[in-house]
C-alpha cells in the first residue's frame, strides 16, 4: 500500500512540477518538490527506500525533461540514500529535520548540477553557479518540505497499537 | 563470500552510481533517437500531463474571471450603473478583440507561410531552473522529426505576419516531442543581419538572455537591426525571424563585438507553436 501511495505521489509530483509550478515562479525560481519528497520519504523510511525513490523520481524527470539521462537520478539517489543514513540519528517526529535536510539537499543538488554542466562543456560561470545554489529556490524548497512532511505524516502514519472491533 | 555479504549494500549503491554515470556519459552526446523505454514512459505520461495542462488552464481561467468580477464591482462602487454597463461592454469587446488578434496571427501565418506547418500545443514545461525546454503534444506519428524548426507567428509590421523562431525539436516520441527553446543555453543559432547581411552566432544563456557575436568585428551593426536565421550549419531553416539587437558591447582587446538580442516572442506566454514540417521545400 505504501509503495502504491509513493508511486502515485511521484506521478502527481511530475504533473505538479511540470504543469502547475512553472506558471507560478517566485523571483525566477520554482520549488523542486521532487527533492523535498525524496528527503521526507528518506527520513521516515530509511536509506534503501530513500535511495530507490530518489532514483525513480530522478529517472522520470530525466526522461521527460532532460536530454541527458542520469543527472537528476544520480543526485536524487545520493540525496535519498545519504538522508536515509542520517535519519537514524535524528528524531522522526520533528518537523525541522525535513526542512534542514531539504535545504542541504538543494545546495548539494544545484552544486552537483552546476558541476555536471561545467564538465559537459556548458557555459556555466562561477557567479551563475553560486547564484543558482543560493537562489530563492532554497526558501521555496524549505516551505515545500514542511508542507509535504505535514501531508505525509497524515498519509503514512500507522497506529502503533491496533484494537480490533468487538 | 563473507566480503560480498558484508559490503553487499555498499556495492549495490556504488554499482547504481556507476551505471548512472555511464548513462550520463552516453546520453550527454547527441543521440540519433530516444530509446524505447524513454518513448514508452513519455507515451504513458503524455495523456496525464495533457489532461492536467487543460485542468490548469481552466483553473487559471476561472480565477481570472473571478478577478474580473471583483474589478467590475469596484468600478461599480466608484462610478454609476450606466458606466458599469459601458465598462462591462467594453471589457467584453476587448476580450473579443484580444482573442481575435491572437487567432488572426495564427490564421494569417498559416495562410501566408511558404512552409508546411504543423500546429502543436505546449503541454509541459521543464520544471527545473536550469534549462528552457518544453514538451509538445505532437510526435513522430504526426510527421515531426528530430531537428525540425519550431516557430510562432508574429506581426512584424502592419498586416505583415511572419514566422518567428522558437527553438528546435531535440527528441521525438510517438505522440510527444521535446523542444529546446531559443533562449536555452544549449542552443546556438547562426544569424544574419537583414540590413547588411553580416553574419554571426546567437546563443541563449543559463540566465535566460539571448546573446550573440559577429564573425566580423568591423561589421556595421546598430541597435534595432533585425536578425534572421542564416541557415548555416543546416540546423535551422533559413530566413526565420529571431529578434532585434538591443545592445552592442564592443571588446577592443578580444576583437569581438557582443550583441544583446531582444527576442521577438515572449517565451513565458507561449501556449501554441508551429513546427516546420518539410524544411527544404519552404527554404529559398
Amino acid at each position: 500500500m505504501t509503495t502504491f501511495l509513493v508511486g502515485m505521489t511521484l506521478i502527481l509530483n511530475i504533473i505538479l512540477q511540470s504543469v502547475m509550478l512553472p506558471g507560478f515562479k517566485v523571483l525566477g525560481a520554482s520549488p523542486n518538490t521532487a527533492l523535498a519528497i525524496v528527503v521526507v520519504i528518506a527520513l521516515s523510511r530509511g536509506r534503501i527506500y530513500g535511495g530507490v525513490v530518489g532514483l525513480i523520481s530522478g529517472l522520470i524527470m530525466d526522461v521527460m525533461f532532460s536530454m541527458t539521462i542520469g543527472i537528476s537520478s544520480l543526485i536524487l539517489f545520493i540525496i535519498g540514500y545519504v538522508t536515509g543514513i542520517a535519519a537514524d540519528s535524528f528524531a522522526k517526529e520533528n518537523a525541522v529535520n525535513p526542512v534542514i535536510f531539504t535545504l542541504l539537499g538543494t545546495v548539494f543538488y544545484n552544486a552537483l548540477f552546476a558541476m555536471f554542466m561545467y564538465f559537459a562543456s556548458r557555459n556555466v560561470t562561477l557567479e551563475y553557479a553560486v547564484k543558482s545554489i543560493l537562489s530563492f529556490e532554497l526558501i521555496l524548497n524549505g516551505i515545500a518540505a514542511l508542507l509535504i512532511y505535514m501531508l505525509f505524516r497524515k498519509i503514512f502514519s500507522r497506529p502503533q497499537i491496533r484494537f480490533n472491533k468487538r | 563470500m563473507y566480503f560480498l555479504k558484508k559490503y553487499k549494500e555498499r556495492m549495490i549503491v556504488a554499482a547504481v552510481a556507476i551505471i548512472l554515470i555511464v548513462i550520463i556519459g552516453y546520453t550527454a552526446r547527441e543521440r540519433l533517437n530516444i530509446s524505447r523505454s524513454e518513448n514508452l514512459i513519455g507515451k504513458l505520461l503524455r495523456p496525464v500531463i495533457s489532461f492536467s495542462s487543460d485542468v490548469q488552464n481552466r483553473v487559471s481561467g476561472f480565477f481570472t474571471s473571478i478577478g474580473d468580477v471583483f474589478d467590475a464591482k469596484e468600478e461599480n462602487e466608484v462610478l454609476h450603473a450606466r458606466i458599469k454597463q459601458l465598462e462591462s461592454e467594453n471589457r467584453d469587446l476587448q476580450n473579443i478583440i484580444g482573442k481575435a488578434d491572437y487567432l488572426k496571427r495564427e490564421q494569417m501565418l498559416t495562410e501566408n507561410t511558404p512552409y508546411d506547418l504543423i500546429k502543436a500545443r505546449i503541454i509541459a514545461k521543464e520544471p527545473g531552473n536550469w534549462f528552457d525546454q518544453f514538451i509538445i503534444d505532437k510526435g513522430s506519428k504526426d510527421g515531426i522529426s528530430k531537428g525540425d524548426t519550431v516557430v510562432q507567428g508574429i506581426e512584424i509590421e502592419k498586416d505583415v505576419y511572419i514566422e518567428c523562431l522558437v527553438g528546435r525539436i531535440v527528441d521525438t516520441g510517438d505522440n510527444w516531442s521535446k523542444v529546446v527553446s531559443l533562449i536555452d543555453e544549449l542552443n546556438s543559432t547562426s544569424f544574419k543581419i537583414i540590413r547588411t547581411q553580416d553574419g554571426g552566432i546567437v546563443s541563449g544563456s543559463v540566465d535566460g538572455l539571448l546573446e550573440g557575436y559577429l564573425f566580423d568585428y568591423t561589421a556595421d551593426v546598430i541597435e534595432g537591426d533585425q536578425l534572421y536565421t542564416s541557415g548555416l550549419g543546416g540546423i535551422y531553416t533559413k530566413d526565420i525571424y529571431i529578434g532585434e539587437v538591443s545592445e552592442i558591447i564592443g571588446d577592443q582587446e578580444e576583437l569581438t563585438k557582443r550583441l544583446v538580442i531582444e527576442p521577438a516572442l515572449d517565451f513565458k506566454k507561449l501556449y501554441n507553436v508551429f513546427i516546420i514540417n518539410n524544411q527544404e521545400e519552404g527554404s529559398y
